[in-house]
Formats: structure tokens, sequence, C-alpha cells
């Protein structure tokens, strides 16, 4: 199907009443989170993963999506009025955003976060209508030892975004992908690390595991803090942005959209990194850069389209090769897994209505989430001042119920709080947790391909070799760890300690 | 959160953080041990051990890395590491904390005799007057009440997820 079609086929599944609805109410619930410091977009959708488990794929998928960009949208509104950013990538939005706020400009401010971050998403979602199927197209033609590669090539990656230690990352790959063994061998029916118990012998479930690790442990953190609403100063007026102000942001869109969409197809690469380095870019090729952090509009445009598209080129690994780059993309290939569909080259063909059905909800969301954030701001920020003391334990019987709701098994829950205690606890030694669940998600796979590969080589690992497109993936693969023990050597030597 | 620094909370988190990488050595090791008794390979190729030794490795090469590490530099982060200053960081938190955990397994135990709305109503007043001790009683149950009745409402009628249901039929 070339993608016109497969795009129009998408709108066709999308536009339901009920999927419509979907979108709408994901776009208000990630514009929520976004808004709300405390709650990352990657907690918010462990939280409420198990909420879409009931709605068909298409629908829980774009829904999920819809939350996604929403609190990429939302996290700019509390990074420029009140300098606290609803959500990671929107850090160095607080600079210039938060600057214009205090010279009476918050609404251009915040007009142009919420344009730039239409424009970079919808040219993003362009792109990825037209890369996504190559890409799926070229993919199907890999056997088990390519997807062996594949997933190894993945997991090095995972190595090469972590932020901190690379040995604290290792351990986590490495807890990732023991935690995905325990349970019943699906080659041999052996049990593993089960201890005999029944309730571990389908292994352990993933929406238990993100909950925990990112839902539950964010709220035990938060807790420890006693946090209240805040108060808004801002005044919020002229959220059109004035033709000087289009005059210097066009640009800086343009290349956040560019920079942005090449960040996110990298594995490791997400809307975090892509809001910092649109940035750095913005400053040193904007003329008086000692006025960024001053209140300049290219400070806002730049890194809020890259944040944007950042998260649809994101996608283009997931839908096409089934790989995801980061812990969200991980979390989305969780709710699709859930719902019965394997992300991969044959979901184009197998489940084509999802695949397309879930881009062209990006359009929607898209512009929900436009008519959302500009009128509708003054809405936002009054939820601000809804207390922490009412939110989180309300957040924490969600996570309970919906946890339940997904296989209606109570050892889950347990295993959530577990997970919640270890991944707080963790946290505050610094590791981080996005590689755990990368190689939660990615090391059944690379087993699974892995020993099929050697089941059909009469060579033994040499198949790896005699495929080229495996050869040159194990290359890159070595090639990952290379640069990260180079990287981390320079920045030794620079200064600090490795 | 900090980077650690070299004072005394400093040295504390750093001498947990050494703690932690024992830890992670000694599960290496189990791991190893457990998968190779699951056997590492057979005719075929990898056996069903295979994989949770390779895990195994990682888990216990890191920790002896971590544990080099913490010799080495005297228990200096990486660079971009960050560590908490020290483990508890705001007065009341091991409280708040502990409560929390608590709260939240009791309602775990309590759920198939109560169902998850009563269970909701009884467990979340507790919760909001642990993180807000300036409200009241009486606006904590009320928001408990609330809150557990949007939860039934939302999975078990719009949804229709089947939940646990407590001696009130809900």
């Amino acid at each position: 199907m070339d993608p016109i079609s497969g795009l129009l086929a998408g709108f066709e599944v999308i536009l339901t009443w009920q999927n419509i609805q979907f979108i709408f109410i994901g776009s208000v619930i990630g514009t929520l989170i976004g808004v709300l410091p405390g709650i990352g977009p990657l907690a918010a959708l462990s939280l409420l993963l198990p909420a879409t488990v009931a709605l068909p794929p298409v629908g829980a998928v774009a829904m999920l999506c819809a939350i996604f960009y929403g609190s990429m949208y939302g996290g700019s509104i509390t990074s420029i009025l009140v300098n606290i950013p609803g959500e990671a990538a929107s850090v160095v939005t607080c600079l210039d955003g938060y600057a214009m706020a205090k010279q009476g400009r918050a609404g251009a401010a915040l007009g142009m976060a919420a344009l730039g971050s239409f424009i970079a998403g919808t040219v993003g979602i362009v792109v990825l209508c037209l890369a996504a199927p190559m890409l799926g197209a070229f993919a199907i033609r890999m056997g088990p030892p390519e997807y062996a590669a594949l997933m190894l090539l993945g997991l090095a990656c995972t190595i090469l975004m972590i932020q901190g230690s690379a040995l604290k990352g290792a351990i986590m790959i490495g807890l990732g992908a023991w935690l995905a063994a325990i349970g019943m061998d699906i080659v041999t029916g052996e049990f593993r690390f089960t201890a005999g118990s029944v309730d571990l012998s389908a292994g352990i479930e993933l929406l238990a595991v993100v909950i925990g690790l990112f839902g539950v442990s964010e709220i035990l953190l938060n807790v420890e803090q006693s946090a209240r609403g805040m108060a808004v100063k801002a005044k919020l007026s002229n959220l059109w942005p004035t033709r000087a102000d289009w005059k210097a942001s066009w640009a800086p869109i343009l290349r956040g959209t560019g920079l942005g969409f090449a960040i996110g197809l990298l594995p490791g690469g997400g809307p975090v990194t892509a809001s910092f380095l649109s940035y750095a870019v913005e400053r040193r090729v904007g003329k008086n850069p000692e006025t960024f952090g001053k209140g300049r509009i290219e400070g806002v445009a730049g890194p809020e389209a890259a944040n944007n598209a950042a998260v649809s080129s994101g996608m283009i690994p997931l839908l096409s090769l089934g790989i995801p780059g980061n812990a969200v993309t991980a979390l989305l290939m969780g709710a699709l897994i859930i719902n019965g569909v394997q992300p991969g080259p044959t979901m184009m063909i197998d489940r084509a209505d999802v695949f397309w059905g879930v881009i062209a909800s990006l359009y929607i969301g898209n512009v929900f989430l436009l008519v959302l954030n500009l009128p509708l701001v003054g809405l936002w920020v009054q939820l601000l001042r809804v207390p922490y003391a009412v939110l989180f334990p309300a957040i924490l019987l969600l996570a309970l119920v919906g946890t339940y709701s997904a296989n209606r098994n109570l050892f889950d829950l347990w295993v959530m709080l577990g997970f919640g205690v270890v991944g707080w606890a963790l946290r505050k030694f610094g590791y981080e947790l996005a590689p755990l669940v990368l190689a939660f998600v990615l090391a059944p796979l690379l087993e699974q391909s892995l020993r099929q590969s050697m089941v059909m080589s009469p060579d033994g690992a040499m198949i790896f070799l005699q495929r080229p497109l495996a050869a040159v993936m194990i290359a890159a693969a070595v090639g990952v760890l290379l640069l990260v023990v180079f990287k981390r050597k320079t920045t030794t030597l620079v200064g600090g300690t490795a | 959160m900090l980077r650690a620094g070299r004072n005394d909370t400093g040295n504390a988190m750093a001498r947990l953080d050494a703690a932690v990488s024992l830890f992670w050595v000694l599960l290496g090791i189990a791991l190893c041990w457990s998968s190779m008794g699951l056997g590492l390979s057979d005719p075929s190729g990898p056996a069903s051990g295979f994989f949770p030794f390779l895990a195994g490795l990682l888990v216990l090469g890191g920790g002896v890395g971590l544990l080099l590490r913490h010799v080495v530099t005297g228990g200096q982060p990486a660079p971009g590491e960050e560590i908490a200053p020290q483990f508890w960081e705001a007065p009341g938190a091991p409280f708040r904390t502990a409560v929390l955990i608590v709260v939240v397994g009791g309602m775990i135990v309590a759920v198939p005799w109560l169902g998850f709305a009563l269970a909701g109503a009884v467990g979340l007043p507790i919760l909001f007057r642990v993180i807000a001790p300036d409200k009241s009683w009486v606006s904590a149950i009320v928001t408990g009440i609330i809150a557990a009745g949007g939860m039934h409402l939302l999975f078990a009628v719009a949804l229709g997820t089947p939940l646990p249901r407590g001696p009130f039929g809900f």
C-alpha cells in the first residue's frame, strides 16, 4: 500500500466517533500531565496504560500517543509561566520562556510554543508517513539472524543513551534481561527462576513493571517532599505571535524540526536530547548569543519544535522495525503487544488498520492539541492549583485498579508495588530505569531470534557473519559499544570520573 | 537530585551506593550459578540457561566495576550521574514513604474482601492526611470517597472491567 492510500485508509479507520473521543481524551490528559509538574509523560503513560487495555487496539494506541504529544505541548505552559518544567523536554523552554513572561510577553511565548510544536509535529508526521513504510518494506526481508543482530544493536544503543554511569546502565540492562527470562522457556518448556511459584510461571507482567518503576516510584519521590499547588502571576494576553516574532522564529522552527526528527530516529534519542540540542544550535547560529536566556523567542520556538518532531520520528523504528528507541516508545510497544498487535515489518501487512490508523491519529491529535492549548491556556493554568495531596493518592488508586484490570491478577499488584519501591530506591542512587525496561522488552525477542538462528544454521554462530545485513548490524553494535567506551574515556580525560 | 559531595551525608550515600554494588555482585553470581543449572547449551544451540547467564554476567560485571570505581575514586560519582545528596532529603520523608507503602500494601490485601471501591475509600483518606496533614479528616474522607467512586465509575461502569466487589456489591 502506498503512503497516500495507506494514510487515507488510516483516516477511514480513525475517523469514527469513538476513536475521535479517545484522541480527544488523550490530548486533554496529556496536556494536564504536561502542565502538572511532578509526573512526567513516562510515568503518566505507564499509569494510564491499563485504562486502555479494554479499548480496541487503534483507539488504545491513538489515545496513548495523544497523551505523549499532549504532555509535550502542556510541558511548555508551566515552563513559561512559573519557571517549572512540566516534563524534562521543557527544561530549556524555561530559560527564555519564563524571561519573556516576566517581560509581559507570556502570551507570545505560549503561542509560539504551541504553533512551533504544531508545525514540527505536522512535518514530522508527513515524513513518518513516507519513511515508515519504506523501512518496513525493507525489513520484511529480514530473517531471525538479522532480527537477532538488530535487537543486539538496539541493546547496544540503549547503553549509548545512558546519561550517568554506564556501569549502572549495564546492570539495569542485565537486570531487565533476567527479569524477562523469568517464567516458562517457550522453546524447551522449562521453568526459569520461578521458585515454584505458579504466579511467576507465566513471567512478570510488563505493565506491572513499568507502572511500578516509573509511576509508583515517581509518586514515592514526590510524596517525600511536601509539594503544594502553586500560584501563577504572569498575565496572559495576545497569544498570537506578532509579525516580528514569526520573522525571528520561522528558521529556528525549521532547524528544530529537522534536528528533532533526526535525533528522534536514533535509538536512545528523544524529545529531551532534541530540545537541548536545538537550544544549543540556536545559541550558536543566533545573533547576540549573550541575550539567550533573557527572553529570546528563538529559544522557545526551536526547542519546542524539536521535541515534537522527535516524538513523531521516534515512531518510525517502533512501527517499521518493532524496535523502541526510548522508554516511551517501549511503553507504546508494550501497549500494542498487550492489545495483540506485534509492531514490526509485518504489522503493515497483518495489521494495516492499526499501522495507518495510528499514523492518521497523530494528525488528528496534533490539531486537537493546538485547539486545546491556545484558547484554553487559562484553564490549564488553573489546574496548577490542584493540591498534590489529592492528586497522588488518586493516581495510586488508578494504578492499582488499572494494573489489576489488565490480567485480573492480584499478584500483579504486588509486583507493581515491589517494583515501585525498587525503582524509587534505585533512582536515589542514580540508576536510570529506561534501560531496564528496554532490555525487558528487547531481550525475549533477541533470545528467540538468536535461538531460531542457531537452529537453522549448520555452521553455528557463523550464520551471523554469513548474512551480510546481520554482519553489518553486529559490526554497528560493536561500533556503538566502542563509541561508548571512547566517549566515557574522553569525558574522564576532560575532567571527571568514569 | 544533586551530585553527591564529599561531606558526611555524601559519604554516607557513597557507602550505601557501594553496598548496593556489592548486592549486584552477589546477585550476578547467583544468576550465573542458577543459569548453569538450567544448562548453557544443547546440540541445537543455546539452552534455557544461556541468556540468563549472559544477563547475570552483565549484572556481575557491572557490580564489580562499580566496586572497583568506588575503591579507585573514593566513592565519587561518574559524570552526569545524579545521586541524591542523602537518602531521606526532607523532614518526615521516612514516615510519609512508609505509610504510603503500608497503606497501598494493605489495600492490595483488602481488595479481595472489600473490593477496589471500598478499599480505596478506606485507604485514600489516610494517604491524603499523611501527605497533607493540615487538611481535616472530614475533607480527607470526602475526597477519598469521591476519588474511589470516580475510579469505580470509570473502570467498572464505563469500561465494564470486572473488578472484585466488596460486601456492599461494589
